[in-house]
């Protein structure tokens, strides 16, 4: 288990990272996700011991790492820039760690040879870093951290030079990987989707401290700020004026003397305004009007942004706002789903369970 | 890239005064060295008339003890030369390009200077300072004389190969449990090692050539080369002098071309610096 407790770096009189509280358990694939500059990489150079808390601590299975220096901790890195070792082979490459611990020739052989079977490298062991493409050099620097068999290996945005097609197919063999040996993981990364798609828990960071952590679904479903709302997924924002509680639900009211129900908590001891947030698939376009335990706004039909299975529809809603829905272009079921046009005026429905409201 | 400017009709280098001109060129570079050769094969016993082909001349080079010692003398300064620069100049290089320091902008000139400063000016100041610390003109000044410039251009050389050095392959070692020395070791060390032969190369050359801080800081007993052919030549330029030239010549060619051959091998990591330098 790691836990950081009040974990503070200043560069100057910036703070990088303040009072960060954070524990993260065994074999769990832990994500820090947040934008550039909100302190994550700082974060994660303070756990690998490249950096020095100016306040606070950090504790692996209860062991202050505080004093102990890089290179005697149970833990490894696999870098953004890969930084592998441009004289060495891959297969030196790899074995540099258990060299350096003393290992047996036997031993180092039989466990580099295993790693590289695990990263789908076998045969590319006389191979120099130079002579690979970004996605073996990538499996390599994995390969190095984990053949030493780290408590933790930290991660540092490791699929971002990667092409897209490459990063998803590493995206499902980190996973994979992760689950394989039980490793702790804790990923650094800017991109979203990669999170939701790899992580077992996330931590939203901006600005120095931790925003909201969470299961992915926690985090894309139940955001708990317009931040967290903002920087994962697609969200529509709609500022609320006056919120009215009744016992099955609240209203909501908007500029403009309109209002709708929902029936989502209201946020606690908030400052500032309180936004209605509700996600492009969470809308839906009607001719019709809304159905029962729905709300349903008039709306104009601004333009279509075709995406092949889907699409998006940018819509303006009356007397305000401008909002994205999601329109399945095909059914399952193989019948035609309805079709809309840009220009039309139309009614845009949402069930009273749906979105969120946010404090700013 | 290279290609394409070749095949425009652009390229420089195609026009008869250009050919005449590159030809002209190397003819001035090469036909002192070539008549060199040519006259160490000389029967005569004067430089300036042909007395037909000899070996005789290269025989009584073999036998010259004087010669001998000379050459003796020459390798064991241009070796200790290299070690020693090479050993202080890398360590300057390191401290250097890897801290920041205040002042570390005038260590950088003050690591400059024997390069920009005139030999003759150093060289004087050199044997001020042996005579003022009563040192015994030998063989050590003039070791010591040498490496102080060495150290310059041995810094210089592995400063730059540095340079190009990615310093988070530092904190990937240490990751993997490297302490300091190990990183220095395993990590720092074979990635700079090109440099730092290049470096060395360049000391122990600069070594073998130098007369005039050698003229200043030498003593008895300690006559280099360059100081063996000079003093030669003051009694009348003699075949002998060429034969020992010629010999000289091949000895650089060879070298050069060791160089070139270590360049190539990729197990020394590719671009030395030497060819840039000298």
């Amino acid at each position: 288990m790691l836990e950081l407790r009040g974990l503070t770096k200043l560069y100057g009189d910036f703070p990088a990272v303040k009072d960060l509280d954070l524990v993260v358990q065994d074999s769990e694939f832990f994500c820090l996700l947040g934008p550039s500059g909100c302190g994550k990489t700082t974060t994660l150079r303070m756990i690998a011991g490249f950096e020095q808390p100016d306040a606070g601590e950090i504790l692996l299975n209860g062991n202050n790492l505080s004093r102990i220096p890089a290179h005697k901790r149970d833990i490894n890195t696999v870098f953004q820039s890969y930084a592998l070792f441009p004289h060495l082979s891959v297969f030196e490459n790899i074995a540099f760690g258990l060299r350096i611990s003393k290992r047996h020739e036997d031993e180092i052989s039989d466990r580099v040879n295993a790693m590289l079977k695990l990263v789908a490298l076998d045969g590319f062991e006389g191979r120099m870093p130079g002579r690979l493409s970004g996605g073996q050099q990538q499996r390599v620097t994995l390969a190095r951290a984990l053949v030493n068999e780290p408590k933790i290996l930290l991660l540092d945005e490791p699929l971002a030079a990667l092409d897209a097609k490459l990063r998803l197919q590493m995206q499902v063999e980190l996973s994979n990987i992760q689950r394989q040996i039980g490793i702790t993981f804790i990923f650094i990364t800017h991109n979203q989707e990669e999170a939701l798609t790899m992580a077992d828990r996330i931590a939203v960071m901006d600005q120095g401290h931790i925003c909201q952590i969470g299961g992915p679904d926690d985090i894309y479903l139940r955001p708990n700020s317009k931040f967290v709302a903002d920087f994962i997924g697609q969200m529509n924002f709609i500022k609320t004026s006056k919120i009215v509680s009744h016992t099955e639900s609240n209203e909501i009211f908007l500029a403009g003397e309109r209002s709708f129900l929902s029936t989502q908590p209201i946020p606690e001891n908030h400052r500032g305004d309180i936004f209605f947030g509700i996600r492009p698939e969470q809308l839906r376009m009607s001719r019709s009007g809304p159905l029962t335990r729905e709300n349903g706004f008039r709306a104009h039909i601004l333009n279509e942004i075709y995406y092949g299975d889907s699409s998006i529809f940018v819509v303006e809603l009356e007397k305000g706002e401008t909002v994205s829905i999601m329109h399945q272009n095909y059914m399952p079921s193989g019948s035609n789903p309805e079709s809309f046009l840009e220009g039309e005026d139309i009614f845009v429905c949402w069930g009273i369970q749906a979105g969120c409201l946010l404090p700013e | 890239m290279s290609d394409l400017g070749h095949q425009n009709d652009l390229a420089f280098g195609r026009g008869f005064t250009v050919r005449i001109i590159t030809i002209g060129g190397l003819f001035f570079l090469y036909i002192p060295i070539i008549i060199l050769i040519i006259f160490s094969f000389n029967a005569s016993r004067f430089s300036s008339q042909w007395g037909g082909f000899s070996l005789k001349w290269y025989v009584t080079m073999i036998q010259d003890g004087a010669l001998w010692s000379a050459i003796r003398n020459t390798l064991i300064i241009a070796i200790s030369n290299a070690v020693l620069s090479t050993i202080l100049g890398t360590l300057a290089a390191l401290a250097l390009s890897r801290h920041r320091y205040r002042f570390s902008g005038l260590y950088h000139k003050v690591l400059h200077m024997p390069i920009i400063i005139p030999d003759i000016v150093q060289a004087v100041s050199l044997l001020m300072l042996f005579v003022f610390f009563n040192f015994t003109l030998g063989l050590v000044s003039v070791i010591l004389a040498h490496a102080s410039f060495s150290i310059s251009f041995v810094a210089l050389v592995v400063m730059a190969r540095l340079a190009g050095f990615d310093n988070r392959l530092e904190e990937a070692a240490m990751d993997l449990g490297a302490n300091r020395w190990q990183v220095f070791q395993k990590v720092i060390l074979p990635n700079i090692f090109p440099g730092i032969l290049a470096g060395a190369l360049l000391a122990f050359t600069l070594s073998i050539d130098d007369f005039v801080i050698t003229f200043f800081t030498t003593g008895v007993g300690s006559t280099t080369l360059p100081l063996k052919i000079y003093s030669m030549i003051k009694f009348g330029i003699t075949p002998e002098i060429n034969a020992i030239s010629t010999l000289l010549v091949v000895f650089s060619i060879a070298a050069v071309s060791a160089i070139h051959f270590f360049e190539k091998n990729p197990k020394t990591g590719g671009k030395a610096h030497v060819k840039n330098i000298t």
